[in-house]
Parts: structure tokens; sequence; C-alpha cells
């Protein structure tokens, strides 16, 4: 129970749950903007995603402008002819605020456009590690209309390969409202869903942080009640809760992927997520599925005091079972509520996710080839993640591949 | 975990603990485009021999423009204006804001006038006035207690019109709060004790009021843990500076989920009784904070039972059958009170008839029981309590803690 | 849609119609009130000479505004808040937030709680004008409609509860 140095910083404020758009107008001109500019990508505008917002502003004497929805596709790569273009009519009509409606890459626009109209377009040109933003630009609004990657919230903006790496880059407000959130796919909630669960629970049992610490502790408790059934409901319709359940669960878990950025701004260089993404890039898993698949073994090496992961009981199985589980038990059975859920929902998905490293397709023999790659993959310029440890990565990975019990994993 | 329908949740304020926090300010606010800070504290601290320490750990990395130790217990308008004249004349760009409550408001104070560049506060009062952001703050606080270093909120008073002028915008967020457990180390047993105990309130009581959501709950459990293991040890140890940086992590939790939660009834009778018998606000809350609880039990009994495990621990909470374990709750913190009573040689209260001053007089009359009530009603922190709140039931709670007996639940009035 | 386009803001006719109307009730009735009940009188004489509060929805309402005049009698001043200098702002961040108030989907506590209400003004006068307007509530509307209007429904007298509550009826129509 002791407290380490730290430091926590999340500029981002958040409203969450029904009538969340209506504050909308009031927050604007409490941050002294009128005429706010809406980007979106044809996913949102397909779903009429922009309709609530419209509706939101009724009455609030503020002008919206609409811009074009962007191709919101799999190409993480910023169309810089449309940046220009948005750049333009920011301008011009004299719009002092940027709404962000989506997820992903609609928000790495708005970054983007907030860094170009607040320090001038050319500022995007400078490289990111010589770019310092120390100074708040402009309101910018965030409202999901799903799970998205997690990283909206997080401080990082991503421009084409450069990192521009600032607090002031976060959101100045998180706006989540069932009413503007469309159902994602299967696919999207599994990957964003574990993505939260492995940020968060890595980020909970490594961090003397307490604020961290409570922001983990609530992310893990919103994947834990939301996460599965969703995913139930989606891949089996006939068992589908009614709408305002899956509602609920929707806008539970767009909270819980808000918190994840939040996280990932604080907590620098969980092993999890970098060696999960690395790992996705040239395999049948996504990034989600490789964190999760590899945060037991990590949770398990890299903990140094064993207590505090078993004090992960308390998130993932509420009071009741942490208060009546012996300390000594904790720990193996925390990684086992997370083994459990991977399980349940291989199960849920009828064999079409991975559970350990192997149903991705690695065997023994090309851990090292993988490991290899992790030295010719350097963490980008910019960022504060650290280099990884190969020897550390290896031990991981060797574990995680049959996901074997802990006992065996000592052993090895 | 309790969901509402709609909540916010906002705290700005970068937090920087370390037991060598204080150095990090010039770094800190050079990266904020200044360096001509004005040091502002009262004389309490200056006495302590604590603003040395900053100043030493600033080693002149920064050009500290002026110290001001003028400010009094009870922020005021006058003096709030004579600094932004000061911090102009000094060519000062930044405040670090060392002490309490009262020094922390009237730093925002003063960061109002200097960075709207106007004369009158009175035209700032209210909600959601201010629209840009300020000039940089720093908050080192200094007494693990009032949470001030992360609210938006600022109270000044015009003692000339008798009025309180409140300030509420995210803008009034400092930009850093320096947690160093330095600043905490003389503080006396007594004081430490209440001290801790305001910020147990805090948590508490965003535990368990209306606006409570899954954030301010997740920061209240933090911090109450974290009280409850370190208080008594501290107390008993005061030179354990791991300890006393973890009082001060959890005072600063406490005052981020309170900020963002509420709270209610507690500090509503607290109020007035520091308003109309001058007590410490830490030992109205140690005493008053069980009392709250068990007023409002019958609507909140299951969020006190789950407070069981972070005042308990564990193997008491499962031992406890789920019925009984909101009472049980409330009688931990009771008896934290008498431990700490103990420890602090009696100086920390558990009742209001055992304040006395100096000279042996009652702080407390029951006569003054009354007026107390009265001045709870006009207190907005009521309307967060879970049960509605009238001038008897007031009355009937600060008599029940005056006497230190535990409440007569039957008399509460139920809806 | 390809092109970049600017949306004016639309209007809510139907709410602004609905809430217009309840807030001149509710207006009334606090001056009915403030005439027949001993608390709501008690709770206006600890207001200053000339206190004005209003209650209303951001930015553009609509309003109502109660104040008392120069001989401390309690009066509904109208809806135009530009008229009147007030004292105490009570407002909801949206007309919606609003509408769903006075649809009695969220009581007041509860708007409160979840941040859809802001006050600006004296503390005491606020936690006084929040009581007057539940009194009001009481004296409006049925038993469980103002059960969820309200944290704890009041035990009453009967006289209260009937020939009061009637003589309020009566004052906020006739407005005598």
């Amino acid at each position: 129970m002791n407290t380490g140095n730290f430091t926590f910083l999340c500029r981002t404020k958040t409203g969450f749950g029904m009538n969340a758009l209506e504050h909308l107008p009031f927050d604007l001109s409490c941050m002294g903007s009128q005429k706010p500019l809406v980007l979106l990508d044809n996913n949102a505008q397909l779903k009429g995603c922009a309709k609530p917002l419209i509706r939101a502003f009724k009455e609030s004497g503020m002008t919206l402008g609409l811009c074009p929805p962007i191709d919101g596709g799999t190409d993480p790569n910023i169309d810089l002819k449309t940046l220009k273009n948005f750049y333009g009519i920011y301008i011009d009509k004299g719009f002092d605020s940027i709404i962000a409606l989506g997820t992903g890459k609609v928000a790495d626009m708005a970054k983007a456009l907030n860094i170009a109209v607040t320090l001038g377009p050319d500022t995007l040109k400078a490289t990111g590690e010589k770019t310092q933003i120390t100074q708040p630009l402009t309101p910018f609004i965030y409202i999901p209309t799903g799970m998205g990657t997690g990283m909206e919230t997080d401080k990082i903006a991503r421009l084409n390969g450069k990192t521009f790496n600032s607090p002031f880059l976060a959101p100045d407000l998180a706006i989540i409202d069932p009413e503007i959130l469309i159902q994602d796919t299967s696919d999207t909630i599994i990957n964003a869903g574990l993505t939260c669960l492995a940020t968060c629970c890595e980020a909970h049992v490594l961090s003397d942080n307490p604020p961290a610490r409570a922001y983990c502790a609530t992310g893990i408790g919103l994947i834990i009640k939301n996460f599965l059934p969703l995913v139930q409901s989606i891949l089996t319709p006939e068992v589908t809760p009614d709408k305002k359940t899956t509602k609920r669960y929707q806008t539970n878990l767009a909270q819980a992927s808000v918190i994840t950025g939040i996280i990932l701004a604080n907590c620098k260089g969980l092993l999890s997520i970098q060696l999960g993404r690395h790992l996705a890039k040239d395999s049948t898993a996504t990034p989600g599925q490789a964190m999760t698949i590899l945060l037991p073994a990590v949770l398990d090496l890299i903990t140094a005091n064993k207590s505090d992961l078993g004090n992960l009981i308390l998130p993932l199985s509420g009071l009741d079972e942490f208060s009546s589980v012996p300390i000594s038990q904790r720990p193996a059975l925390a990684i086992q509520k997370i083994r459990s859920l991977l399980n349940k929902l291989y199960q849920i998905c009828l064999g079409t996710i991975p559970r350990t490293l192997s149903d991705t397709g690695v065997d023994r023999e090309s851990i090292d080839a993988l490991v290899q790659s992790l030295s010719s993959d350097p963490p980008p310029p910019g960022t504060d993640i650290k280099t990884i440890n190969l020897k550390q990565a290896k031990t991981i990975l060797t574990h995680a591949l049959d996901g074997q019990p802990l006992n065996q994993a000592y052993l090895n | 975990m309790h969901i509402p329908d709609y909540y916010e949740f906002c705290c700005r304020v970068n937090i920087v603990t370390d037991h060598h926090a204080l150095e990090k300010i010039p770094e800190l606010l050079l990266s904020m485009g200044a360096k001509n800070p004005m040091v502002l504290t009262d004389k309490g601290v200056q006495a302590a021999g604590l603003i040395d320490i900053v100043i030493g750990a600033i080693d002149n990395k920064l050009s500290i423009k002026t110290i001001e130790d003028q400010v009094p217990p009870d922020s005021d308008l006058k003096i709030v204006n004579r600094l932004a004249c000061v911090y102009h004349e000094k060519g000062c760009d930044a405040i670090i804001a060392v002490g309490g409550g009262s020094v922390l408001d009237t730093a925002k104070g003063i960061n109002i006038l200097v960075s709207e560049q106007a004369q009158d506060l009175m035209q700032f009062t209210g909600a959601g006035v201010l629209k840009q952001k300020l000039k940089p703050l720093i908050a080192v606080p200094t007494t693990a207690g009032t949470g001030s270093e992360v609210t938006s909120v600022a109270v000044i008073a015009d003692h000339e019109k008798n009025l309180k002028m409140l300030f509420t915008s995210p803008f009034l967020l400092p930009d850093t709060a320096i947690i160093d457990p330095r600043m905490t180390l003389t503080l006396p047993p007594h004081i430490t004790a209440a001290t801790a105990m305001d910020a147990m309130a805090h948590a508490v009581e965003a535990y368990v009021m209306l606006s409570k959501n899954p954030l301010s709950d997740a920061h209240a459990i933090e911090a109450i843990k974290l009280i409850c293991h370190h208080l008594v040890r501290v107390i008993k140890q005061p030179s354990d500076k791991k300890g006393r940086l973890a009082l001060a992590t959890a005072a600063t939790m406490a005052g981020i989920a309170f900020s963002n939660s509420t709270v209610g009834m507690v500090h509503a009778l607290g109020h007035s009784m520091g308003s109309v018998c001058h007590l410490p606000h830490g030992n109205c809350m140690a005493i008053l904070l069980p009392y709250g609880l068990e007023y409002n039990l019958h609507k909140v009994e299951d969020e006190i039972a789950e407070l069981l495990l972070p005042l308990a621990g564990e193997e008491i909470y499962a031992c406890t059958p789920q019925k009984n374990r909101a009472l049980k709750a409330i009688a931990c913190i009771r008896e934290l009170n008498q431990i700490l009573n103990k420890a602090t040689g009696g100086t920390h209260p558990i009742c209001f008839k055992n304040i006395k001053d100096k000279q042996g007089n009652f702080l407390v009359t029951k006569k003054m029981l009354p007026e107390i009530a009265r001045t709870a009603m006009g207190d907005g922190t009521i309307f967060y309590n879970p049960e509605d709140l009238d001038y008897e039931d007031c009355l009937m709670t600060i008599q029940a803690a005056w006497e230190g007996i535990p409440l007569d639940r039957s008399k509460i009035k139920q809806g | 849609m390809e092109t970049f386009i600017e949306i004016k803001p639309g209007r809510k006719p139907f709410q602004r119609i609905y809430l217009g109307i309840m807030l001149w009730f509710v207006g009334k009735a606090i001056q009915a009130a403030a005439r027949v009940d001993n608390e709501v009188k008690k709770e206006f004489k600890g207001m200053p000479a000339n206190y004005t509060f209003s209650l209303g929805a951001f930015p553009n309402g609509p309003y109502m505004i109660v104040g008392k005049d120069d001989k401390e009698k309690v009066r509904y001043l109208g809806s135009n808040i530009s008229k009147h200098h007030v004292d105490l702002e009570i407002t909801l961040k949206s007309m919606k937030n609003l509408f769903v108030l006075f649809t009695f989907r969220e009581s007041t506590p509860i708007a409160n709680s979840r941040d859809r209400m802001i006050v600006n003004g004296d503390l005491p006068q606020a936690c006084a004008a929040v009581r007057i307007l539940d009194i009001v509530q009481v004296y409006l509307l049925p038993k469980p409609l103002a059960k969820l209007a309200i944290k704890r429904y009041p035990r009453w007298s009967l006289k209260r509860h009937t020939v009061d509550r009637l003589m309020v009826l009566i004052r906020t129509i006739t407005g005598i």
C-alpha cells in the first residue's frame, strides 16, 4: 500500500451517458467557443451520426460546420489534401473549435488540424522531436461513435509516420452519448475490448500511481461487466437482450476505451501493449488479441511484488471474491481470470479467435525470429516508449506459446 | 460498480508526487513559459520554515520576484486586490501557492485578476464565466487535507460587504500540484490526524453522495485505503516520509474524488460548525462523519457496506455478514477516531463537548447548536445528500454529535 | 453530401411552448404559495429586499423570474430575463435538460447531481429557493409525481394538504 514517485495528467474532461450531447453547447461556451467545425468519417455519415449532434445544437444559438466525410478505411495515413482543405474551411469561415465525430482516423485528423490551425500549418512539416507543444491548442472535442482504438484520448498525434507528443493534444472534452453510438462489428469490439483489458490490467499491476490505478480499476470493471455480453449479443442474435441493454453495454465499453487512452498517456512502456502491437503486424491475431494472449506471461514475469498482481482480483471479480480468497492464491487466480475470459471468448466466437500464441500459427522454432524482428523495429521517434528487453520478450513469447499454466511457466 | 445515467469527470491538474517533487518546480514552470513567479503563502507556513525549503529547492533556477505571506486564514477580497497589484508591479508571470485552502483560494483570485487584466473580481463570480486559460499556477499543499490543489472552485470573502463570492471554472484548476512529503513532515500529530480525517470525509462522502460515479469512486477507494494504512503509523512515527507522502497523495486523491462527485451533509454541518464556533475543519469532519453516514444509512446502505473493505481490510469484510457491513463500516470510523484520540494524547476530539480552548472553556456549547443547524440549511452541499434534511434533522444530528452518542435512527424521517 | 455545409441552429418550438406554460405555472404558484404557506413565507422573509431569482435554460431560455418588491411582496415577474436584475440564477445547461426536468423524468436533485444545473448567486438564498420550489411542487403535483420530483415527500398536516393546496391552486390560476 505504498505510493511511489509518480506524475499523472489527464487534460480531458469526460461526459458519459444519457443526454451527454446536450451539454456540449454549454461546455463549448465555457471554453470561449461559439462556432465548432465537425469532422466525421463516411461510416458515421452513413449511419446518420451527425443527426443527434445537430439536434443537440438546436436552441443553442451556435452554428455548426460539417466537413465532407473522410475515408475511415484501413489505411492509417491521412490524406494531406483533405487536411489542407479542412484547414482552409476552418480559417475562411472563422471556426473556433474542432469536433471529431468518429473514432481512429477522424481523431488523428482532428489532432493534426488542431496543430495546424493553432500553431500554423508549418508546424506539421517539422519533425516530431523538434516540435514542442507547450500551450493549449484550440478547443478539441472527441465524440466517439464506437469503441475506437483507445488512442484517441492519448496525448499523441500521428501524421503519416510522424509523431507529435504533448498533453495539449489530448481532447479537451470526450463525450459519450448512447444516442450517437453505432453498432461496431464484433471484430472491432473484440480488438478494442481486449486492448482495454490488457492496458488496464498491466497498468494496474505495474504502476505505483494511485490516480492511474483508479482509472485502471474503473476500466477493468467496465470491461468485465460489458465486454462478453456485448460480443455474445452480436454473435448469437437469438439471445440478444433488449435494445436498451445493448446500448448500455456499448456506452460502458466506449467509456472503457476513453479510459484506455488516458492510461496510455500516463503509463509508459506497457510491455503487453508494445509486444502485442508488434506481434500483430505479421499475424492472424489483431493487436488486442495478441496483447491479451501475452498478458498473463507479462504479468507473471515482471511483477516484482506478487501482491500487486493479487490485487487485480478486486476489479476483476469484485469485493466478495477478493476478500474471501487467501492472499497466497490471489496472483494465480488473477491470471486464471484473464485466461478464462479469453477462453470464454473463444467459445462465444466458435473458435475463431486465438487463445494462445500457437493458435495464431506461431511455433517454438519461429520465436527466435520474432524476437530478432523486435530489435529491428525501434519505437517511433517522439514517443516515450522504451526499447524492449529482448531476453524478457523471449521468455514471454515462450510462455505465451501454449498459454501454459503458471507452475510450468515457472519451471521453464 | 455504480454507473449513473450521466456523469462528468475532470481533473486537468498535473499531479507530481515525489520525495523531491519541489525540485521539479523550475522545470515545470519553464515548460509553461514562465520564470518570474510570485510565491504566495501565509504566516504559519512561513514560520514553519517551509518556504525556505521551497526556495532552496528552486535554487536560483527561477527568478522569484516576491514572497508574499500576508494571506489571512480566511481569504479576503482586499488582499486579493492588493496582491494582484503587487504581481503586476513586480513583473511576475506565474504564482506558486504554498499553503492550505485559503492560500490556494487567494492564489486563484489573484490569477483571475492578473490573467483577465481586470480590476473587479465580482464580474467573474459564478459558474463558467472564465473562458480561457489563466496564467500558470503551481499549488504546493502543506496540509494533506483540503484537496484544494485539485478543485475548480475558489471562495473569496468580501468582508466589507459581508458576502462570500464563489467562482467555479475548470480554468481555476492549478496547472500542477506538487506533492512533497517535506511540506507535511513537521505537522504535529493532532493536526495530521485532523487533516487526514478531512481527506477521509471527502473520500467517504464522495463515495456515498448522489453524484458518485465509477471514476470518483475509484479515486475515493484509493484514498481511503492509503489513509487507513498509513495514518496511525504516521501519528506514532511523524518522521515517516513514505507515510507522509502516502497521506498527502490520499488527500489529493480524495480531492479529485469529491470535486467530481460531491460532499454532503457532513460538510454542510461541518462548515456551519466552523463558521459559528471557529473549530478546526478537520476536527468537525472527524466527529461528524459517522453521524452523516448513520443519517443516510437507509438510502445508501450498500455503498457504505462497500466501504468496509478499504476501511477494515479484506478479512473483516469477508467475515462480516452483508447486512452488518454498513454498520460495521461506521463503527470502524468511530474506532479510528478513538485510536487517534489515544495516539494524540486526547487532543483529537471524538465529540463536540470535549473540545475546549487553552483556558479550558467549551468551544461548542449546547446553546450554539440551533444557530449551527440554521446555518447548515444555507449550505449548498446539503443538496447532494441522499436523504433530505430540514432544520430539525440537522439539529438532531449535531446534538448527538455533541454528546458523542450514536444517532437514534428511529427518529430519522423517511419520505 | 460531399461538400462542406454550415448548419444554423434549429429550434424546438414544442418544448419551448410546453416549458413556457410550465414555468408560468410554477412562477405563479410560487407567488401564490408565498401568500398561503407559512414555510414559504419564512423562506422569502430570509431573503434580502428586492431579491429576485430565475429558473431557466442556457443560453436563451425560456425563463421565469420571481422576486420580492419594495413592500416585501412576492411576485411572479414574467419570463423576460433582460428586463430584470436577477440576484440568483438557476440554469439548466440546455433546454432539453429543462424539458426532462419538467416532464418528471429526472428530479431536481438528480439533475443537479448529474451536472445539468448551474447556480449563480448566494448559496444560502439558493438553498432557500430550491426549498421553495420543492414545496411548490408538492402543492402542484399529485403525490406519485411529486415523489419523482423531490427527495423526500414531506409529512404535512391535513389542512396543508387540502385547504392550503386548494388556496394555492386558486391563487395560481386567478393570480390574486
